[in-house]
């Protein structure tokens, strides 16, 4: 058994290698091949695989092997085009405690988005923590100031405008965070966690902080509220996942850096924000439609959580 | 013929960083002065001094034995506050205001210092000093009533900085205190501007208890201004250019219990005829002695008259509440209501410095006129931040004692109590957790009860802070399902010990 996963791995790993590589046509036997095995799998919009997960690499080279898999930064950013990046960024704790996601992460796809030529990186979040000292707190503003992004405030209500929801359950009218309306392009990149009310932290939850009135989520349903908000119109253009170390109790905010899975050392990418999440709710130990906000997001057509009907590449670094 | 006045530059350099540095502590609004600069610039001023026994105070009390009252035009905001109103005042007259000589109002405030004294003594400086420590009232004119303007400004940079597409400047909320906290400062800072704009330095003449203190030691300075009668030619440039209306020109007597040692008199005297002289302290008694004989005892009728309005005072603070809990939380390292009460002068730095912006000035929350203007916590607006410990760090009384950050995460001020009925995932069975999701000490866990099918939050009360966050972010309306009772004295809680997380497989688990 265990050799045949491994032989299934190691063709992967090698299909891998063999397209990171950009040789496609001198081994177009064996890039067809592959293909041919993953035909019956569902592959992105442009054929790229549905989802990246990258191991056992430090977090930037994951990051890059993951864009890379994905069609390279260009694929989601083109020249002149505004950007907006979503981290997590809730909480005025250090990056050791797996709270927010990795200012390394942040910083890196800030430079890989200027590189491809934006005209603008931004990076905020609706913070829980005072937010002028998560930003700091995080390492993400000097991460991100670095790599030549800007940080915007996400702490005012008039940072934010009415959106309508469509043919949602609880949400109609909500305010939203005027960058995400008004960027071209708006990238999420969570922090995979446990989450006391929601069971699970990471794509969908992190939506949470691109709102005003988080109140009427947790009041009107949670679980509901959050799968609804995938009809929102300006949906991410991608999804990375920062699983490094994820919180596995005491979450969102975490205790210490006890509560932190210590090996997982992975990052997860993908357009589809429920299937990034059913993979997130696998690595910490729930069936991939063990969250009830992923089910009912998947029930809508919108997402998937059937991992095993998805085209997926695994990479191991190292 | 005017030569240049070093005393009187050197001082009003001196005061003008003061007041620059001081009013910048209480209306930084951003937290861009580190905390400490904040303790620093304050725990100089005298009643905070004082009331901490810091060196500062005794400098300052030899400072006025030696040469008079430099405390009140150098170092007191409030005393400089009222030169600038004096001299903007003036700056609006055609012609400038002529304050003549007037009579000591000795009475008056030799009684609100003993007053003070004698409710400081019996544990009720708390109340006294609360509305007549000057560097307090200060602290809350700038931040009850100069602080939102300021901050509105800031906002009306927000948003022009929006319109030309910078996100440059962020906005702030404007800390509006309720009315009746709003009150007092206003009606203190609207007397303090009629005061000073049309009698110059009087209300440090009559009603504050620094003045009258300070004044007290100036009576036996070493050294004081006095007019060389032989130079003096009766011009009355002296009496125009002082504040303190202490300037007699028919006997040629300088009061220097009132003087505030401005040097405006020694400036603008062309003959050079006012300055410092060194006086024999005991000059004074044998003068006294002869004096006395012939008047009424003031002494004696300052004190009964004191005792009366110390008495009062004192009455005021009485405890009106029992058990372990009171309905104000009190700031961490505050120790207890008692203590807190008894040191606070209320002069809203902690509240103007805190970056969570959760402590507000109380009503009548402490359930003691002790408490009022002071802060606590206002749970419903924000909640404590865990590793914070600035209210500690800029308070100038040590009514609130520093803490390390450590002990900071382990001072319990209050305890969160859970009312299932109230609470969302209870009422309308979904899910929720706002209240564990800020917890950060995981007192509060959404687990399973026997109350209800689902899990639902679950406080550990011996891991409890009191923090407040769940309390805040508790969305259930119109009655929070959970909230913090303060304790009227602060405990230390114990820490949540958890093993590690285990290792996962070295698998993709997908």
């Amino acid at each position: 058994m265990n050799s045949r996963r491994d032989f299934i791995k190691q063709g992967f790993a090698v299909g891998a290698a063999f397209s990171l590589a950009d040789l496609s046509g001198f081994f177009s036997r064996e890039a067809s091949a592959q293909t041919a095995a993953d035909s019956q799998l569902l592959a992105g919009p442009d054929g790229k695989p549905y989802l990246v997960a990258v191991r056992d690499g430090d977090r930037k080279a994951m990051l890059d092997r993951a864009i890379e898999a994905l069609g390279g930064i260009g694929a989601f950013v083109k020249r002149g085009q505004t950007v907006v990046l979503k981290p997590n960024i809730g909480w005025d704790v250090p990056p050791e405690l797996g709270a927010n996601t990795h200012p390394d992460i942040v910083g890196r796809l800030t430079e890989l988005c200027l590189a491809a030529g934006a005209a603008s990186v931004s990076v905020f979040d609706h913070t829980c923590d005072n937010w002028e000292k998560a930003y700091a707190n995080s390492g993400i503003k000097a991460a991100v100031e670095h790599a030549g992004g800007k940080m915007i405030p996400g702490n005012d209500e008039t940072y934010y405008r009415e959106v309508t929801i469509n043919g949602s359950d609880k949400l109609s009218k909500l305010k939203v965070h005027q960058l995400i309306l008004d960027s071209d392009v708006w990238v999420n990149i969570p922090v995979l966690k446990h989450h006391g009310g929601a069971t699970m932290s990471s794509a969908m939850k992190n939506h949470m902080g691109i709102i005003w009135d988080r109140g009427y989520w947790h009041k009107n349903d949670l679980d509901q509220c959050i799968a609804d908000f995938i009809r929102h119109n300006r949906a991410p253009a991608l999804n990375i996942t920062d699983a490094y170390h994820p919180m596995m109790r005491n979450g969102p905010r975490g205790k210490s850096a006890d509560d932190l899975i210590p090996n997982v050392r992975t990052l997860l990418a993908s357009r589809d924000q429920v299937a990034i999440d059913a993979a997130g709710a696998k690595i910490l130990g729930h069936t991939e439609d063990g969250i009830n906000y992923v089910k009912i997001a998947a029930a809508t057509n919108l997402g998937r959580c059937d991992l095993s009907n998805l085209q997926i590449e695994r990479i191991r670094i190292s | 013929m005017k030569r240049p006045n070093t005393l009187r530059h050197i001082r009003i350099t001196l005061a003008t960083l003061v007041i620059i540095s001081v009013s910048a502590a209480f209306l930084d609004y951003r937290d861009w002065l580190p905390a400490a600069s904040k303790h620093t610039l304050t725990m100089i001023q005298f009643v905070p001094a004082a009331l901490t026994v810091s060196a500062a105070a005794l400098l300052i009390l030899i400072v006025s034995a030696l040469l008079g009252r430099v405390y009140c035009s150098v170092l007191c905001p409030l005393g400089i506050l009222q030169d600038v109103i004096s001299r903007l005042a003036n700056l609006l007259r055609r012609k400038k205001l002529f304050l003549r000589h007037r009579q000591p109002d000795n009475k008056l405030r030799h009684a609100i210092l003993a007053a003070v004294i004698i409710s400081v003594a019996l544990g009720w400086g708390g109340f006294t000093l609360a509305w007549l420590d000057p560097y307090s009232n200060f602290g809350r004119i700038a931040a009850e009533l100069l602080r939102p303007p300021v901050i509105f400004t800031n906002n009306l940079l927000a948003t022009l900085s929006k319109h030309l597409g910078s996100a440059a400047v962020p906005r702030v909320g404007i800390p509006w205190a309720g009315l009746a906290v709003f009150l007092p400062p206003l009606l203190i800072g609207a007397l303090i501007v009629t005061m000073s704009a049309w009698r110059g330095r009087l209300y440090c003449n009559t009603l504050c208890p620094v003045g009258a203190l300070l004044g007290l030691l100036a009576k036996f300075s070493l050294f004081k201004l006095a007019i060389d009668k032989s130079a003096c030619k009766k011009c009355g440039d002296c009496l125009r250019s002082c504040k303190s209306q202490c300037i007699n020109l028919k006997d040629g007597g300088i009061d220097f219990t009132r003087c505030v040692a401005c040097y405006n008199c020694v400036s603008v005297c062309d003959e050079h005829g006012i300055k410092y002289r060194f006086q024999n302290p005991l000059n004074f008694f044998r003068a006294k002695k002869t004096a006395a004989d012939t008047q009424p005892n003031a002494d004696r009728r300052n004190f009964i008259l004191a005792t009366v309005t110390g008495s009062v005072a004192a009455g005021t603070g009485v405890n009106l509440s029992g058990g372990k809990f009171i309905n104000a939380v009190l700031p961490p390292g505050a120790q207890s209501r008692e203590q807190f009460l008894g040191k606070c002068t209320a002069c809203q730095l902690c509240i103007s410095a805190c970056p969570s912006h959760v402590l507000e000035p109380s009503f009548l929350e402490y359930a003691s006129l002790s408490g009022f203007m002071k802060p606590r916590l206002n749970l419903n607006k924000s909640f404590c931040n865990f590793n914070c410990t600035v209210c500690g760090e800029v308070c100038p009384d040590a009514a609130i004692l520093p803490l390390a950050e450590e002990a900071k995460k382990t001072t319990r001020i209050g305890i969160a109590v859970f009312d299932h009925k109230e609470c969302i995932i209870y009422r309308d069975g979904t899910a929720c957790g706002a209240c564990a999701e800020h917890c950060p000490t995981a007192a509060l866990q959404i687990a399973k009860t026997n109350l209800f099918k689902d899990p639902l939050p679950v406080v550990s009360e011996q891991y409890c802070i009191g923090c407040g966050a769940c309390q805040y972010a508790c969305p259930a309306l119109p009655k929070k399902a959970i909230l913090i009772s303060g304790l009227k004295k602060q405990e230390t809680a114990g820490v949540l010990k958890q093993e590690k997380v285990k290792a996962a497989d070295d698998e993709f688990p997908f």
